[in-house]
């Protein structure tokens, strides 16, 4: 709920090393004020532990750390948690279990008179449409409640900076989406600077202003979401956050590259690149187009609903990914014409 | 290393130097050989093949009546099945001595149940029940409850589906419980196992009533009657040795407990109504024989007891030593355990701590008449009497793992995420113990202190040999009316006994179910 022009949170070159193993490696991000990031990767990647030195719940070793424009760790000073002006939503909740709802949200509060405490909480249980639940025990919530009494407990204080750890992972995948549009409509409500942490790239894009792909304690990729799945900056992160096949292909200009699916405007994204060129294809860059000259048999099909869900062939055996409106219906063993739109970005790995 | 730690290590080696020093003792093997020769030549091997013998019945007898009855209340509904699987606990209340007294004065051959069963006709000539394999009876009756409770966690984790996909898979209802439900719930009714045959190996009240010669017995005498301290270490040591062993023998693999931990999500299973009588006539037949029979027992020869003022008022001394001794030890015993728990919740990294519990909780696996013999021991080393401060020394050896395993059990609810949403709110060290720790440990701890003055109240051997001249309690003077079968005036000692743990009993299980709600 920061007001300044200064950012949310700005890391730089935070290391964190254990026992020989690189934890975080030069770590540095900006968050600016009124965003959502978000730390996406696969478990083990340091996203947890990124999101606990910024709390302070971790010593960093190297780099510093500023929240709202004040430095809360780096040059050998640290601030302790209660110090950073933040909140935090951990994954299990940890919702007190011997204090009612209303009990837990007020805990924050304490430097409040009792009036005001109340108020606060009052508004907050009404806020998050918990009025009716204010006197029951964590235990006697479901999942989707408990997520509700924990967002409120950390945002009854007021944060600078809301920290959110795995926030959905406890709860089934219908109630997962609703509940993310609602948390992501309510910190945009607040203006409310936040930074979570999640293994699951739908969550990402759907939350989030601004992605941080993690891979062994690095950030890859620092990105919209938009540009993290169709322009990834490696490999990993190209398969990490969604489907997709690559393409071999060779580099016959300096800006243009011979793909199965015709001559495309583009370069190698890294920077030893052979000849021999990997291009990313994406299931919506296959365009269904029957009087295209590239003709693709279809291999494998799954019915997902509004669309389906291809695998075809191409006339030199390599397989692409496609995904088209459900009315066109393909049987396996068909044969059609398909066109490959890039969307004016073109991503080739060596 | 820290403060902490090193504290810790110094606590927990107070307590196992009784035991280092039995051992030291009972190698020194230049006094009392011939009293071991007198002794091989005449009961000794009968004593060690009674021990084993009694262990192993009992065990069986007990694992039989355990896992059926868990598995008959979690996978059953019928008339009054929740209350039977609080019933089926009470047995814990009753002392095996008491028990062992009440047994053979009632079915004696001068006893009532005997003249009854004369008077209608239906026996010529009584056999004497005063042996091995009804005493294992006993035992498995009373020790039950240690394999049902454990068994019947295990049944509830595993849930229905593995037995369902083996009833899907072609598996009759009694096929699907030997081959899928019985496999995966078997580290923990080993576990219960295990904690049977310590409680059969360390009796010494009943066996002694029943005059079956077991190891306890042969120590106690070998002490008592020969004065001859090596020897009673010896014997001492090699009751231990049997214990390691067969601990050693029956400790479940790794292997196995992880694929108990993997079923552990699942939902109850949904009960389905008897049909048929006989299983839940099975139930009540056990529970009537390991607790209503006893108790109904009890209390006519407490009633029949003469009742004037001399003895009420010697009975509230007995009452109140008892008491005392039990609220001290439970009361030390709690605190040193709550402390080293919490260090090494503190620091679950640093091996002191870990070493330190481990050490604490050794003392459960000593039987009283081999602890007795090694403080005395080291009393006589350090110089002093022993006194109430060994015997309260010896309960605290004996029960620590009790202490240490509520404090565990409460840590182990108290996620660290908990102190840290507290702090992160801004509350100093001492206000997230006073909000957020204490009130969630509470529970356990005085759960935890209650079950430590349970057993102290119970235990007989140690209180026994370590007691002070002329300091009784409710446990010796139950033993001593038994042995000169004064049956009445025993029974007012042990219904005082009995009464006190039923309480402790209800308080403790009204915790649980209190800590349980998180």
């Amino acid at each position: 709920m920061s007001t300044s022009a200064s950012p949310a949170l700005s890391i730089q070159d935070l290391s964190l090393t254990r026992a020989n193993a690189h934890i975080l490696n030069q770590v540095s991000l900006h968050l600016a004020a009124g965003q959502i990031g978000c730390l996406l990767g696969p478990s083990g990647c340091g996203k947890t532990t990124l999101l606990r030195t910024i709390a302070g719940f971790e010593s960093i070793q190297s780099g510093c750390i500023d929240i709202a424009g004040r430095c809360v760790a780096g040059n050998g000073q640290e601030q302790a948690p209660e110090q950073r002006g933040i909140g935090m939503v951990f994954q299990d909740y940890a919702l007190f279990p011997h204090l009612s709802v209303a009990e837990n949200i007020a805990f924050g509060l304490h430097q409040l008179d009792k009036a005001e405490q109340q108020r606060r909480c009052q508004e907050w249980l009404q806020r998050l449409q918990l009025d009716n639940l204010a006197q029951r025990y964590p235990h006697q919530l479901s999942g989707g409640q408990q997520q509700r009494v924990a967002l409120a407990r950390a945002l009854a204080p007021q944060p600078q900076l809301l920290l959110m750890d795995e926030p959905f992972a406890n709860l089934d995948a219908a109630l997962r989406e609703s509940l993310s549009l609602e948390v992501r409509d309510l910190l945009k409500s607040l203006g409310a600077s936040a930074l979570l942490v999640t293994h699951d790239p739908t969550e990402a894009f759907t939350l989030a202003d601004v992605i941080g792909v993690m891979q062994q304690g690095e950030i890859v990729q620092w990105d919209s979401p938009y540009r993290v799945y169709h322009e990834p900056a490696n490999r990993f992160v190209a398969s990490f956050v969604g489907l997709g096949s690559f393409l071999q292909s060779q580099v016959t200009s300096p800006r243009h590259i011979s793909t199965p699916l015709g001559l495309v405007h583009g370069q190698c994204t890294e920077r030893d690149c052979a000849s021999e060129v990997s291009v990313l294809v994406r299931p919506d860059d296959i365009v269904y187009d029957p009087l295209s000259s590239f003709r693709a048999k279809v291999v494998y099909k799954a019915f997902q609903g509004p669309s389906t869900l291809y695998r075809l062939a191409l006339h030199d055996q390599q397989v692409v990914v496609a995904l088209m409106p459900s009315h066109i219906q393909l049987n396996v063993g068909d044969e059609t014409g398909i066109r490959f739109d890039t969307g004016g970005h073109v991503v080739a790995f060596a | 290393m820290k403060i902490s730690a090193w504290l810790g290590l110094a606590v927990s080696a107070i307590f196992i130097l009784p035991i280092l020093m039995l051992v030291w003792q009972a190698l020194d093997f230049s006094q009392g050989s011939d009293h071991w020769h007198h002794l091989l030549t005449t009961w000794l091997g009968e004593a060690l093949l009674n021990t084993l013998l009694l262990t192993s019945l009992t065990a069986i007898g007990a694992v039989t009546l355990g896992t059926s009855l868990a598995w008959l209340t979690v996978a059953y509904r019928f008339p009054a099945s929740r209350l039977l699987a609080w019933l089926l606990v009470l047995p814990l209340a009753l002392p095996p001595y008491v028990v062992a007294m009440l047994v053979t004065w009632w079915a004696d051959s001068s006893g009532t149940l005997h003249l009854w069963l004369r008077e209608l006709g239906w026996v010529e000539r009584w056999v004497d029940i005063r042996n091995l394999p009804i005493l294992a009876l006993v035992f498995s009756l009373l020790f039950m409850p240690y394999v049902f409770l454990l068994a019947r966690a295990s049944f509830q984790r595993q849930g229905l589906q593995a037995f369902e996909a083996a009833r899907a898979l072609g598996l009759s209802p009694y096929q699907a419980f030997i081959r899928v439900v019985l496999p995966i719930a078997k580290p923990s009714i080993i576990a219960g196992a295990a904690l049977v045959m310590m409680e059969t190996l360390a009796d010494y009240g009943a066996s002694s009533l029943f005059a079956v010669p077991t190891l306890t017995q042969a120590i106690y005498r070998s002490w008592f009657n020969m004065g001859d301290w090596a020897l009673a270490a010896q014997l001492a040591v090699t009751l231990i040795s049997v214990i390691i062993l067969l601990l050693f023998l029956i400790q479940p693999s790794k292997q196995q407990s992880l694929a108990q931990q993997r079923a552990s999500d699942m939902a109850k299973i949904p009960k389905r109504l008897l049909d048929g009588w006989w299983m839940s006539g099975y139930a009540w037949t056990v529970f009537a024989l390991a607790f209503a029979l006893p108790l109904t027992l009890l209390l006519w020869q407490s009633l029949s007891a003469e009742t004037d003022s001399w003895n009420f008022e010697r009975l509230s001394t007995w009452f109140a030593n008892s008491l005392t001794l039990a609220s001290a030890t439970a009361l030390i015993a709690i605190t040193i355990a709550a402390w080293v728990s919490w260090q090494s919740y503190r620091q679950p990294h640093n091996p002191a701590h870990h070493w330190s519990l481990r050490l604490l909780s050794i003392g459960y696996g000593i039987p009283g008449t081999a602890l007795a013999i090694a403080i005395l021991l080291t009393w006589q080393q350090l110089g002093l009497a022993a006194g109430v401060a060994a015997l309260i020394f010896a309960y605290c050896v004996r029960f620590m793992s009790i202490a240490v395993q509520s404090s565990q059990a409460g840590l182990s609810q108290l996620s660290p995420r908990l102190l840290e949403a507290a702090q992160l709110h801004g509350y100093a060290r001492w206000q997230q113990h006073w909000r957020i720790t204490l009130p969630l440990l509470s529970p356990h701890l005085l759960a935890g202190s209650l079950m430590v003055a349970i057993e102290v109240l119970k235990e007989l051997p140690a209180t026994l040999m370590l007691r002070p001249f002329n300091f009784d309690t409710l446990a010796v003077i139950t033993y001593q009316y038994a042995q000169d079968e004064r049956i009445p005036e025993a029974a007012n000692a042990a219904l005082l006994i009995v009464m006190a743990s039923l309480v402790g009993l209800f308080i403790v299980k009204w915790l649980e179910q209190k800590a349980n709600r998180g």
